[in-house]
């Protein structure tokens, strides 16, 4: 669960590896301090997509300094983890990394709510459940997220 | 727009479910037996850190009582001086 989830997060076997030890390593440590409002499943979900959230947003952090480095003084440091995600069919790599590629640029809750909806299947109540926030608001990000996913890919074609 | 819309749908869904790669257990338990050596490293410095500051505490308050004590002397000394008191600890004079 944790490693499907991040690789669907991160779109690269060696990065969700990485992190999914991050996410045991937190679990064994922080278990005293789990209160039990949620179930145990819940709460790693929460702990797995809030560390893919913050490793995708330092990863950005990196590209933008790197890319400043560059125009300054020409030199790059960091090369994007390469697109390598095992679950996705050969005839359908290209469009479906597009695609991706594109929610990762979306905001964290957007994102989320979209991958947990259309990757993992999760129903809009257990997504709710996981978020913390109401049915209604998973619809209202799911919406936001489809909008905006549907503009951005009509932009790369336009 | 609804048929894009399913179009996105249906890549998206169509994204199977992986099996975790075999030796990721090892490296998640290798993983936790590091952390946990790390702890009591961390329990030791600190307990070393402590003792430092225990000993220099001790000397300070040794030295500031050296310091004490000389000052109350002087003081002494001066008194005894100015009511032309002998300051010697001699008995006998010469």
């Amino acid at each position: 669960m944790v490693f499907n989830l991040a690789l669907n997060y991160l779109h690269s076997v060696q990065e969700a590896e990485e992190l999914t030890q991050d996410v045991f390593v937190k679990v064994f440590h922080e278990v005293e301090n789990f209160r039990g409002e949620s179930q145990i499943k819940t709460w790693i979900y929460r702990i797995t997509i809030n560390l893919c959230l913050d490793r995708i947003k330092s990863a950005q952090r990196k590209r933008r300094f790197s890319l400043l480095r560059y125009i300054s003084d020409g030199f790059v440091s960091i090369q994007p983890a390469e697109f390598n995600h095992p679950g996705i069919q050969l005839e359908q790599k290209e469009a479906t990394e597009l695609i991706l590629k594109e929610i990762q640029q979306l905001p964290g809750k957007q994102q989320t709510a979209l991958i947990l909806k259309s990757i993992d299947g999760l129903s809009q109540k257990e997504i709710a459940e996981i978020m913390d926030i109401n049915v209604k608001a998973v619809e209202s990000l799911l919406s936001r997220a489809r909008a905006k996913l549907k503009t951005k890919l009509k932009n790369r074609e336009g | 727009m609804t048929n894009e819309k399913n179009n996105i749908e249906q890549l998206l869904g169509k994204i199977e479910k992986v099996d975790a790669p075999p030796f990721l257990l090892t490296r998640i338990e290798a993983r936790l037996e590091q952390t946990q050596e790390l702890l009591p490293r961390r329990w030791s410095v600190a307990y070393l850190s402590l003792a430092v500051v225990v000993v220099l505490f001790n000397v300070y308050v040794i030295v500031q009582n050296n310091d004490n004590r000389s000052s109350v002397t002087e003081g002494a000394t001066e008194l005894a001086s100015s009511l032309n008191m002998n300051t010697s600890n001699q008995i006998y004079y010469e």
